[in-house]
């Protein structure tokens, strides 16, 4: 399991690569943005996205609908982190297909309950 | 010609040609009325600046919100934004503070509980213990067993817990971006008020400022979102969050 992890602030890429490995996943890479994030996932063989919202250079709603276009990672599940906590940003991210969204600040508890509820889904297909 | 519409420089020229001509040629009536139109056009220009510099005024004073009241909407929003930082970093330095000092004295009771049963189970390597006291040793190390994986499963939850409350650095720089944004966009609606007034002295050089295109610039990054406190649209929990997105089909 290769999972791209994608915030502007490393700390939380950190926690979120704390959790992740506490879970038993540690094929972990990170990236700062959409735009450095978009070329990794076209050229790496990644089974899952963590990404941020609120981004400089490309944001994550933006990375989403990227890689929602991307006949080779359509398919790829996304899990939102982020602070953005408004009604219609929810339902944006819904429109363009994340797969889960978790607001910052978030307990490890949750955070490991959206993931374990993504990877079901997928098994179940 | 649309006086209008001429540039004052190019006007003033024009007319001071016209005006010489004239006086040259000895028609001192029209003369007359050529230094009038350069005074008409000195006016109106001088009113152009002025209407131009107020315009600006008004739209920083608009941008600044200093018009109304002593604490405006955008100094209550800055307010709120520092007192969400002020709260959101104290209480992640006392949640880690409480996680700390929950967790040294486990790792000293699992280190004194570890020390009293190496002394009993060197005397067991040494063939010193009786059966009864080997039997007693045996029941005393089943139960620390059971107490280290307990205690360690604690130590293991309170380090996670202490690794996540981490991130009110990213929820705390987030805002203060948006406050520096903020107070760099209020520097420059001063600024280019400044250049506006002190274009004043030399009129026309102040043809080409637009300061609402200016003012707009400058203002696109505060519509970032972020971590907004205590906004309507904002959903307070991930309960919600998820109540929301089960409504969507989620």
């Amino acid at each position: 399991m290769k999972i791209l992890i994608v915030d502007d602030f490393s700390t939380m890429r950190r926690i979120i690569k704390n959790l992740l490995r506490d879970l038993g996943f540690t094929n972990t890479s990170e990236a700062d943005d959409g735009k450095t994030a978009l070329p990794l996932l076209q050229a790496g063989d990644f089974d899952f996205l963590v990404t941020d919202w609120n981004m400089p250079g490309m944001t994550g709603i933006d990375l989403l609908k990227a890689v929602r276009a991307d006949a080779k990672l359509s398919d790829l599940p996304v899990l939102m982190v982020t602070a953005e906590a408004k009604r219609d940003q929810i339902v944006e991210a819904a429109t363009a297909g994340v797969n889960g969204y978790v607001v910052k600040p978030f307990t490890a508890a949750a955070l490991k309950e959206k993931i374990e509820k993504i990877f079901e889904r997928i098994e179940a297909g | 010609m649309d006086l209008d519409s001429q540039p004052f420089d190019s006007l003033l020229k024009e007319k001071a040609q016209l005006l010489l001509d004239n006086l040259d040629q000895g028609i001192v009536s029209t003369a007359v009325q050529e230094l009038l139109d350069i005074n008409d056009a000195r006016n109106d220009n001088l009113y152009t600046q002025i209407g131009k510099i107020t315009r600006g005024l008004h739209d920083a004073i608009g941008n600044l919100e200093f018009a109304t009241g002593d604490e405006t909407d955008a100094e209550r929003d800055v307010q709120a934004r520092v007192a969400y930082v002020i709260d959101l970093t104290r209480d992640a330095a006392n949640k880690t503070m409480d996680l700390a000092e929950e967790s040294t004295p486990i790792a000293a009771e699992l280190g004194s509980a570890s020390t009293a049963l190496r002394g009993d189970w060197e005397k067991l390597a040494n063939r010193e213990l009786s059966a009864k006291e080997f039997r007693e040793l045996y029941r005393r190390i089943d139960d620390f067993l059971l107490y280290a994986e307990d205690k360690s499963n604690q130590l293991h939850s309170n380090l996670t817990d202490i690794v996540v409350t981490q991130g009110y650095q990213d929820l705390s720089g987030q805002v203060l971006q948006k406050i520096v944004n903020m107070l760099n966009a209020t520097e420059s609606d001063l600024v280019s008020l400044l250049e506006m007034a002190a274009n004043m002295q030399t009129p026309d050089q102040n043809a080409e400022v637009e300061p609402q295109k200016l003012l707009t610039e400058n203002h696109k990054d505060i519509l970032a979102e972020g971590p907004l406190p205590d906004s309507a649209a904002t959903l307070k929990s991930q309960a919600e969050v998820d109540d929301l997105l089960s409504n969507l089909g989620f």
